[in-house]
């Protein structure tokens, strides 16, 4: 007798389940796609026990008519496609009809669905898969679904589930991003009847934002809204000041779906060479529109990847269009009233009114996106914006311990520059330039040798001719050794063994060609820049000032440190209580 | 210990020795001069482990003895009101009693017994020793010592290369983008040679310690230090362990070209050239003809030309270098002229005091 037999419904939907269903987080996605598909203006999300105890989604979209209820619970019933074809076409969340079914394969599922249109709604019950009830019901336009007792028929499953506190906060990172992926419908989440997240569903992404990050880190987002070839990319990427030490501040959503993209991820983060320390992430609600042709959904059963037909050129699409927002504001770090409340040691000094006064001066700072709302950005306004984004003009008043440069806008704005990572910065772009047009002045010196170990040798050797466009000539000498014959004029440094085999270990990890390059370039800027402890004269400091001006992004060092803090003229003067 | 001075002598050589005084030590003993009487003659020193300076004068009707006393002591005595000073140690506490006319000075003194050695070791061999008119060793040093580097940790090139050849001593020094050269006569004493390498920094003090009045310079080698003394002074220098570069095989040996330009005019043309300078940028763009040097420099702020008549042998040429670094040695060229060699294109330009032959100096050129 044969071996091979087909499995049942019942086996199959379990299996589905594995893939689509893996966690209480992803019933809440699929659900809440549905209802998302479905036309809903307002989704209500609650769960309990982490999502194991309860899941449930409330929404007031079309509904399903009485006949499609069973239909809709076995696999690969969709309304959304019809033809394979469809797929490259398609415009909604969800398609693969597989969702339902698994879902109430691995739980006991209550399903109530009413069309507007109806007068009467249907109610179905299924448990572990099995139908036990499927019946006219009254209740409201929309569909409600619960979802108890998950993975109570799947013991291995819920064995890998986390602890309650961990599912739900990928319960709220779920919601999070569906409501940021859609601010024209209103989202909540209540987590043991607790609401965490509630968004007005008013169409404003800045909203949302406020919602999920919080007010004080929206007002640190820069808007977004470029037009590339094939896509158009909008939102928002943060201030480099709002960094992280991981990628949890970031959302692509590719035709409003949310993704995982590690092209767009890099295509972001190298937007932030140089304004970043090395493993710092900015904050990022990034959507691309494009053709649906253009973008392969169908990679991943949860669609949590995309395929990009012309990756290169959405890679350079969005380097673009973050440049420009990066390019368009101030990249100063600005010290708040609030921020320097928090850092005096002493609350005690700052009795009660000081907190009050810090909530007064957050509501009046309300209408934070006046000129950041994409839509309203008229070409004028963009205009000023590129001209605040320039660094001002600036009166030297000191110099502080330390090596800080005190310095006065006209307006009264106090600003503290680094007198280091301000130098590294200019001297990292000039030599940058000179380098890249191949203009770079070299000094001729005195022949050292060096004798390195083998490994060092044999990276020295592979990357002598990107040594040599930063200016240091280097030539083999045999057994491991090498004479360094030029140091770029500027540099006036003459490396000794330990810095050169820092820098042969700096650049060992990228290990490419243009990555070795800027390296070499940054470590010469970092050592040939004028230390910390260094006393400069008022001259010395203006003409610093001035040249910081003339850099192309004067307000962080190469290595992603910042160079400027501002504390500003209103700012100074509610600290002191004058206003 | 107890001795009377006449108070000039004193503070005279108080002065020699405090510039060995190390303004903040971890070693306290080192932030104070040491006193030392052996009956006959009394001797100061002071160091701070890199450099020791020590000088002796007679004295009459003193006990034996040696103190440690603060480095304010130089003030001290500089500012007596008395002809004469007596000085008069309690050997229990090392209290000092320092007297003078109506002033009367009690200074808390520590033990000697823990000052380091200042002085070579009477019994110890000399690796190499030898006699130099100080005349000779002050023209050397002035010849080197500006090119040398004086940032920190630039091993060999914080220091002045002395190589000691039978009847002759060269020195040498580089900050690696140029390098300078120079040679002198010497009595070697025991016929050894030697090479070895003191840091640029203490050998400045070489000029404040002895005078003209010192005439020829006792000069020798022990184990880690480098001995000078002539009269009573004696000064010990600490010896750099780094590999100074071979300096023969640096400097080219065949010329393309040799010129000779008048030094002042070169100097002045130069210092008119580098006020255009910008930062560290101070190149200047030489054009060598038959009978004509031109100079050119431009920065943003405005370029500068200059014609100078010079004479040559050789093929006409061009060459950018940095115009401080020729300064450096035209400030240091006592002949009316200077000659200039050229190597070729962008290559080394060697310059020469006609008036020493023995000095030379390399500026390495800079490329464009």
């Amino acid at each position: 007798m044969g071996k091979i037999v087909l499995l049942d419904e019942n086996t199959a939907n379990k299996i589905a389940a594995g893939e689509v269903v893996d966690r209480p987080a992803s019933v809440v996605k699929e659900l809440v796609e549905n209802s998302l598909d479905a036309g809903a203006t307002r989704v209500d999300v609650a769960v309990a026990g982490g999502g194991l105890e309860l899941i449930r989604v409330v929404d007031d979209g079309c509904g399903l008519a009485p006949e499609d209820v069973p239909l809709a619970l076995q696999r690969h019933a969709t309304s959304k496609i019809r033809t394979a074809e469809d797929i490259s076409r398609v415009l909604t969340l969800g398609f693969r009809g597989e969702a339902l079914p698994s879902i109430a394969a691995v739980s006991r599922f209550r399903l109530a669905t009413r069309q507007p249109s109806d007068l009467a709604g249907t109610l179905a019950l299924v448990e572990g898969g099995r139908i036990l009830a499927l019946e006219e019901h009254g209740c409201p336009a929309g569909t409600e679904i619960s979802v108890k007792d998950l993975f109570f028929n799947t013991p291995a499953r819920l064995k890998f589930i986390k602890s309650e506190g961990a599912e739900t906060a990928k319960i709220t990172d779920t919601v999070q991003r569906l409501a940021l992926s859609r601010p024209d419908i209103s989202i909540s989440l209540t987590v043991n009847g607790r609401p965490l997240l509630t968004t007005a569903g008013n169409g404003s992404l800045a909203d949302v934002c406020c919602q999920v990050y919080g007010r004080q880190a929206v007002k640190l987002f820069l808007p977004v809204d470029w037009q590339g070839a094939k896509l158009r990319l909008t939102g928002y990427v943060s201030h480099p000041s709002l960094a992280r030490a991981n990628r949890s501040l970031q959302s692509f959503f590719v035709n409003k779906r949310f993704v995982r993209s590690p092209l767009l991820s890099d295509a972001l983060q190298t937007a932030y060479q140089t304004l970043l320390t090395r493993g710092r992430f900015p904050a990022a609600v990034l959507f691309i529109t494009a053709d649906t042709a253009e973008v392969d959904v169908n990679v991943h059963p949860a669609k949590r990847e995309v395929r990009f037909s012309g990756e290169r050129d959405v890679y350079r699409d969005v380097l673009a269009g973050v440049r420009q927002a990066l390019k368009n504001d101030l990249l100063v770090h600005k010290m708040t009233h609030q921020s320097l409340e928090r850092s005096l040691p002493e609350r005690a000094v700052w009795p009660a009114t000081s907190q009050a006064f810090s909530f007064a001066a957050e509501q009046a700072a309300l209408p934070y996106f006046a000129t950041a709302d994409p839509a309203s950005a008229t070409p004028a306004a963009a205009e000023s914006r590129q001209d605040e984004g320039s660094f001002p003009v600036l009166a030297v008043l000191g110099r502080a311990a330390g090596g800080y440069i005190l310095a006065q806008k006209d307006t009264g704005d106090l600003y503290i520059i680094d007198q280091h990572a301000a130098h590294e910065r200019v001297l990292y772009e000039l030599l940058l330039d000179e380098a890249q047009s191949g203009q770079l002045p070299v000094q001729e010196i005195v022949p050292l040798v060096f004798q390195f170990d083998p490994v060092s040798a044999q990276s020295l050797e592979k990357s002598l001719k990107i040594l040599a466009r930063a200016g240091l000539t280097f030539e083999s000498f045999g057994n491991n050794s090498f004479i360094l014959r030029t140091v770029p004029l500027f540099y006036r440094h003459c490396l000794n063994q330990d810095e050169i085999q820092e820098m042969l270990a700096a650049t060992a990890e990228t290990g490419e060609e243009p990555a070795l390059f800027e390296e070499t370039v940054k470590m010469m800027a970092c050592q040939a820049a004028i230390k910390a402890d260094q006393v400069l004269a008022r001259e010395e400091m203006s003409s610093l000032l001035s040249d910081l001006r003339g850099a192309k992004q004067p307000y962080t060092c190469p290595h992603g440190r910042p160079t400027t803090m501002l504390i500003t003229a209103p700012e100074l003067a509610k600290f002191f209580r004058r206003r | 210990m107890r001795l009377s001075v006449p108070r000039s002598v004193l503070a005279d050589h108080l002065q020699v020795v405090s510039r060995a005084i190390p303004s903040r030590s971890t070693v306290p003993v080192l932030e104070g001069v040491l006193f030392e009487s052996d009956g006959n003659r009394m001797t100061l020193a002071a160091t701070n482990l890199e450099i020791g300076i020590s000088t002796s004068f007679a004295v009459s009707h003193t006990e034996t003895g040696k103190v440690v006393l603060p480095a304010k002591v130089v003030d001290i005595i500089k500012r007596l009101p008395g002809e004469s000073v007596q000085i008069n140690v309690d050997t229990a506490n090392y209290h000092t009693d320092i007297k003078s006319g109506q002033a009367d000075f009690q200074l808390y003194g520590t033990s000697g017994d823990e000052f380091p050695a200042v002085k070579a070791r009477e019994d110890e061999t000399p690796v190499c020793t030898f006699t130099i008119k100080i005349e000779e060793l002050r023209r050397m040093l002035r010849q080197t010592l500006f090119s040398v580097s004086y940032e920190e940790g630039k091993g060999a090139f914080n220091g002045v290369f002395f190589s000691l050849k039978e009847e002759k001593i060269s020195l040498s020094s580089s900050d690696t983008f140029r390098l300078a050269t120079t040679s002198g006569a010497v009595q070697n004493k025991n016929g050894k040679d030697a090479d070895f390498l003191i840091p640029g920094r203490i050998l400045q003090e070489v000029n404040r310690i002895f005078d003209d009045e010192d005439d020829v310079i006792t000069a020798a080698l022990y184990g880690g230090r480098f001995f000078l003394s002539c009269g009573g002074k004696e000064a010990g220098f600490r010896l750099l362990d780094d590999n100074f570069p071979n300096v023969s095989r640096v400097i080219p040996s065949d010329f393309y070209a040799r010129a000779s330009v008048d030094a002042i005019s070169l100097q002045r043309a130069l210092e008119r050239a580098v006020l255009l300078s910008d930062g560290i940028n101070q190149v200047v763009r030489l054009a060598v003809e038959q009978d004509m040097l031109t100079i050119r420099a431009a920065s943003k702020y405005g370029r500068i030309q200059e014609k100078l008549p010079l004479s040559m042998e050789g093929e006409k040429l061009e060459i950018s270098l940095n115009a401080r670094f020729m300064l450096d040695m035209l400030k240091n060229c006592e002949g009316e002229a200077c000659s200039l060699d050229f190597v070729g294109h962008n290559k080394p330009c060697v310059m020469r005091d006609p008036l020493h032959p023995q000095f030379l100096y390399m500026v390495l050129p800079v490329k464009t």
